[in-house]
C-alpha cells in the first residue's frame, strides 16, 4: 500500500486516539509502513506526578512527535501541557556549557567540564575541610531521575557524611509523607489510579485536580458520565474548574477544612455510619500526643466538632457537612484525593491524618474504588526523592536517620564502617537556606530545581543566596531560571529523554525514560556529573563505581530488597519492556502490587497472616486515628491586612515556566501573574477587571493585574507562581509544619487595592 | 499545517448529530465512532498557532462533553518552516 507521510501521520493520529478510547495496541500495520520508518521511544511525561506515559517520535536523530503511551496508565491520553513536551525539548534556549563566574556578582562565562568539575570538588572540598561536613549541602528535586537522588543522596551522606540533603519535594509532599507514615506506618498511596474507574465517589479536597492533574481529572469526570450514581464532593475555597463537575462544593474558609472533616467523622458515627466491624479490628485511636485512647474517647474529642459548630468556623451552611459526611460514608467505595491545599500547610501533616481518618472509621479504605490517594505534584517527588531517602532525615527505603538500626543496615549495604553515617539528620529546606544565609553552609550544590523562584519569603532566601562566602553550583538546564542569578557555577546537563532513568509517579508506578535523542553538546547526563564529583572531592571510588544511570539502577533495587518498598523484581529489561511496574514488586515473575496491606494482593503480608488486612509499618499491625484539633493558619487576617491570600496553579504553566514557558501556545495563553478577586470584594474595594492592583502582606507587595471573577470565596485572593517577573513567592512566609517541615503557602494575611 | 489525534467526548444522545457535524467540518481530517457509545476519534488539522483555537471551537459545540488530545505532530511544520507559529494572544475572561 503506498500512502504519502502526511497520510501516515494521519494514520497515526487516528491510532492513537482510537488506542486511547479502547485501550487497544496501536495496529501492527502501522508499524509496517516502510515509507521512512519513525522510531518510537517510550518514556514518561516531564512534568506533573500523574506520570503519564509517552511515545517520543523520533526521525534522523530528532524528536519530532510524541503521543500517549496506550499501555501505560493513561491508555494513551496526554494533556497539552504533555503533548506540547517536544517545543521544549527542541528549544534552542538552553545551558549548553558549564559557566562561572570569575568574582562574586560578576557575569557567568563558559568554562570547560574539567574546570567546571576540579572549582566544584575543590569548593566542596575546602569547605568541609575548614568547617566541617556541616557546612555542605545538596538541594535536590522530585524532577531528578531516581538513579541521579539515590546517587546525589548517597555521595553526601555516605561519602561526604552529611545529612544535609533535602529538595523540593519538601515543599510539597513532605506533609503527605508524615500523614501517610504516621497513619499507616508506611509512606506513599496504599491504592492506585485503577480506584478511580471503581469508586463511586470522590471526596477531592485541597486540590485543583482539572488543572494540576487534567489526565486524572478526565478520568474522573468520565467514571462520572459513564455510571449513574457517581458523586463528586469537592472541597477548595475557589470554584474553580474542578468544583464545576461536583455534586457538593463546599467553599470552607481557608484553613478551617480540619474543623470540616472532624464535623464529618462526627456526622458518620452520630449516625451510625461508621463501620465498627473494621476499625473494631484494624484501627489504634491516638489522642494528639500518641497515646492510647478508645473509640468514646473519640466520640467526646468529636463533641467539639458537631455540625452547627464547625459550620460556623468553616463559615459553610451545615447541612452540606451532613450531606459530604452521608456521600462518603454510604457510597459502595469512597476515594479521597488531595495535593497542596492539603499539604502546603502548618498543620499539613494533622490535615493528611484526618483524610485517612475519615477512610478509617467508614471502612472506606483497602479494596478497588476505596482508597485515600495523595496526588502527587512532580513527576518523580515519590520514586527519586521519598522512596530513594533523598531528604534530610531520611535513608533509602524507608529508613530514618534517626533509627540506628537503619544507619547500621545502609553502613552494611554500602559498604561502609560503622558510624560512618552522621546520628544528627540535616537541615530541611527552609532551615537550609537559613544556615546559607548565616554562613554555616558553605557550598550548596543545587540540581533541577528553582529555589530562587519557588520557596516561601523569597527576600530573605535571595539575601541568603547573595552570602558573600557562599559558593552555589547549580545543575540546570535552562537559562532563564532565576536561581542562575545567584549561581557561582552553573553545570549543564542532558534533559528529559536526552538519558535514561526512572521515574516514579504517584501511584508507586517505576516507569523506565529511555533515551531518546542526544544532549546538545556540552550537555552530560546528571548520574556521569556526580560520579566525577565525587571521585575528585574524595569519596571513596568504591562508593561510585557507576557507569552510567543502569549501573545505579542496579544497586538501588537491591537495596530495596527485604524493606516494605522491594523493587527487586523491576530490572532494567523488564521496566523496558512493561510501561512501568507497581511495587512491591519483589521478583521479576511478579506483576506488581495493586493494593498494599491487603493479604493475597499485598506480597508483603504473609500469606498466611490471620487477619485481612496488615498495616505492617506500624508496630500493633493496626492504622492509626489520629484526634487532630482544628487549629488555624500561621498567619489569619487581621485588621491591617483583611484578606486571605493563597497561591495556586494555572493549566498552562507547571511550576518556574522555564519549560511552558518556552511552547508559544502555552505562553500566550497565560503569559504572566494576575491576582484573583472576587467579584464583590472587587466591587467593594473599586476594582475593575484588568485593573492593576497592589497585593501586599506583612514581607512584600506586587503589582498584579485583576482577574474578577467568582472563583475565590469572599475574603480570599489568588496568585499563581510561574511567572518569574512577579515572584508572588516573595509575598508568602516560610511557617513550616513542625512535623513534616512544609511551608504554609497556602495561606496567609493579605491587603490588596487599586494601583 | 500540525495534525492532531483527538478524541472526542458526546452525550450518547447527541452522538449521531456531533458525529455529521465534524464529518463536515473543513480542519477534521477524517472521524469514526468507537466501540464507545458517546466516543468518537478523529483527525483535527490546523496550523499550530491555531490549533488551540481548534479545540476550543469543537469543544463549544452542543453536545460535546470534551476534547482530548491523544497525539499531535509538527513535524510538516518544523520541517517547512523551521520553527512552529505563534498563537494570537488573547486575555481569557471569566464572568464576574
Amino acid at each position: 500500500m503506498e500512502c504519502s507521510r502526511r497520510d501516515f501521520l494521519r494514520y497515526m493520529a487516528l491510532s492513537a486516539a482510537l488506542a486511547a478510547v479502547s485501550g487497544a495496541p496501536l495496529p501492527a500495520s502501522a508499524a509496517r509502513q516502510d515509507d521512512k520508518p519513525d522510531t518510537w521511544v517510550k518514556g514518561v511525561c516531564r512534568y506533573c506526578g500523574t506520570g503519564c506515559g509517552v511515545l517520543v517520535g523520533v526521525k534522523n536523530g530528532k524528536a519530532v512527535a510524541i503521543k500517549g503511551d496506550p499501555d501505560n496508565h493513561n491508555k494513551g491520553l496526554l494533556c497539552l501541557k504533555g503533548a506540547l513536551l517536544i517545543p521544549v525539548l527542541n528549544s534552542p534556549d538552553r545551558v549548553t556549557s558549564p559557566m562561572a563566574r570569575k568574582t562574586k556578582g560578576g557575569p557567568l562565562e563558559p568554562i570547560g567540564w574539567d574546570e567546571a568539575l576540579d572549582l566544584l570538588a575543590k569548593k566542596f572540598r575546602t569547605a568541609i575541610d575548614t568547617h566541617g561536613p556541616k557546612s555542605v549541602a545538596y538541594y535536590g528535586s522530585g524532577q531528578c531521575l531516581t538513579e541521579e537522588s539515590y546517587l546525589a543522596s548517597k555521595i553526601f551522606k555516605a561519602g561526604l557524611r552529611t545529612n544535609n540533603v533535602d529538595g523540593n519535594p519538601r515543599l510539597c509532599m513532605a506533609s503527605a509523607v508524615g500523614g501517610y507514615v504516621t497513619s499507616f506506618g508506611k509512606d506513599e498511596p496504599m491504592g492506585t489510579y485503577e480506584d478511580i474507574d471503581q469508586a463511586s465517589c470522590f471526596f477531592i479536597i485541597g486540590s485543583n485536580t482539572s488543572e494540576a492533574h487534567p489526565v486524572l481529572f478526565r478520568r474522573i469526570a468520565r467514571r462520572k458520565q459513564a455510571t449513574p450514581g457517581v458523586k463528586i464532593i469537592v472541597a477548595d475555597p475557589r470554584r474553580t474548574n474542578t468544583s464545576r463537575i461536583a455534586d457538593l462544593h463546599i467553599a470552607f474558609r481557608p484553613g478551617t477544612d480540619l474543623a470540616l472533616m472532624n464535623s464529618m467523622a462526627w456526622v458518620m458515627i452520630h449516625e451510625e455510619l461508621d463501620n465498627a466491624r473494621f476499625w473494631g479490628k484494624y484501627v489504634a485511636f491516638k489522642d494528639n500526643e500518641g497515646k492510647d485512647c478508645t473509640f468514646d474517647d473519640y466520640k467526646a474529642f468529636l463533641e467539639d466538632y458537631r455540625p452547627e459548630k464547625a459550620a460556623a468556623i468553616c463559615h459553610i451552611p451545615e447541612e452540606q457537612i451532613w450531606q459530604a459526611a452521608r456521600l462518603f460514608a454510604e457510597s459502595p467505595a469512597t476515594m479521597s484525593l488531595w495535593c497542596m491545599g492539603i499539604n502546603q500547610r502548618v498543620r499539613g501533616v494533622w490535615a493528611n491524618n484526618l483524610i485517612h481518618n475519615l477512610h478509617l472509621i467508614s471502612g472506606q479504605i483497602c479494596r478497588p474504588g476505596a482508597t485515600s490517594f495523595s496526588l502527587t505534584g512532580q513527576p518523580n517527588a515519590c520514586g527519586g526523592v521519598r522512596d530513594a531517602g533523598a531528604l534530610s532525615h531520611l535513608l533509602p527505603a524507608g529508613r530514618v536517620i534517626a533509627n540506628p538500626k537503619h544507619r547500621a543496615e545502609m553502613e552494611q549495604l554500602w559498604g561502609l564502617p560503622e558510624g560512618t553515617i552522621s546520628p544528627d539528620p540535616g537541615y530541611h529546606t527552609v532551615a537550609l537556606f537559613e544556615a546559607l544565609g548565616k554562613g554555616d553552609v558553605k557550598a550548596m550544590l543545587i540540581c533541577e530545581t528553582n529555589p530562587a523562584h519557588t520557596l516561601p519569603n523569597l527576600n530573605k532566601v535571595h539575601k541568603a543566596m547573595s552570602h558573600p562566602d557562599s559558593f552555589i553550583a547549580v545543575i540546570e538546564a535552562f537559562p532563564d531560571a532565576v536561581t542562575l542569578r545567584y549561581a557561582d557555577l552553573v553545570l549543564a546537563p542532558a534533559f528529559w529523554c536526552e538519558r535514561d532513568g526512572v521515574y516514579g509517579c504517584g501511584e508507586r508506578r517505576y516507569a523506565l525514560i529511555e533515551k531518546a535523542v542526544e544532549p546538545p553538546q556540552g550537555c552530560r547526563p546528571t548520574v556521569n556529573t556526580l560520579v566525577e564529583f565525587a571521585k575528585r572531592v574524595g569519596v571513596d571510588p568504591k562508593l561510585v563505581n557507576f557507569r552510567n544511570a543502569a549501573d545505579v539502577w542496579e544497586e538501588w533495587r537491591t537495596v530495596s530488597k527485604g524493606t516494605t518498598y522491594n523493587f527487586y523484581g523491576m530490572t532494567r529489561e523488564r521496566l523496558r519492556k512493561e510501561s512501568g511496574l507497581i511495587w512491591p514488586c519483589p521478583d521479576e515473575k511478579h506483576p506488581g502490587t495493586r493494593l498494599r496491606y491487603v493479604r493475597g494482593e499485598d506480597p508483603i503480608v504473609p500469606a498466611d497472616h490471620p487477619d485481612k488486612f496488615f498495616f505492617y509499618g506500624r508496630p500493633d499491625g493496626k492504622a492509626a486515628l489520629w484526634m487532630r484539633p482544628y487549629q488555624g493558619a500561621a498567619e489569619e487576617p487581621d485588621a491591617d491586612y483583611p484578606l486571605y491570600l493563597t497561591s495556586m496553579r494555572v493549566i498552562d504553566h507547571w511550576h518556574t515556566a522555564t519549560m511552558t514557558g518556552k511552547v508559544p501556545e502555552l505562553q500566550k495563553a497565560n503569559p504572566s501573574a494576575f491576582v484573583e478577586i472576587n467579584g464583590d470584594d472587587a466591587k467593594s474595594l473599586g476594582i475593575a477587571h484588568g485593573d492593576a492592583c497592589v497585593v501586599e502582606t506583612r514581607r512584600d507587595k506586587l503589582t498584579l493585574p485583576a482577574r474578577v471573577s467568582d472563583v475565590c470565596r469572599t475574603g480570599l485572593i489568588a496568585v499563581p507562581f510561574f511567572d518569574r517577573e512577579k515572584l508572588v513567592n516573595k509575598l508568602f512566609l516560610d511557617a513550616t509544619d513542625p512535623i513534616s517541615r512544609e511551608p504554609e503557602y497556602k495561606i496567609c494575611a493579605a491587603r490588596i487595592r487599586k494601583a | 499545517m500540525a495534525i492532531a489525534g483527538i478524541l472526542v467526548q458526546t452525550d450518547t444522545e447527541t452522538a449521531e448529530a456531533v458525529w455529521t457535524r465534524l464529518s463536515v467540518d473543513p480542519h477534521i481530517a477524517e472521524v469514526h465512532r468507537a466501540e464507545v457509545p458517546g466516543r468518537l476519534v478523529a483527525v483535527l488539522e490546523a496550523d499550530s498557532d491555531r490549533m488551540e483555537q481548534e479545540f476550543k471551537r469543537l469543544a463549544a459545540w452542543d453536545g460535546v462533553l470534551s476534547i482530548d488530545l491523544a497525539y499531535l505532530t509538527y513535524e510538516d511544520e518544523l520541517a517547512d518552516g523551521g520553527t512552529i507559529k505563534c498563537p494570537p494572544w488573547e486575555r481569557k475572561h471569566r464572568s464576574a
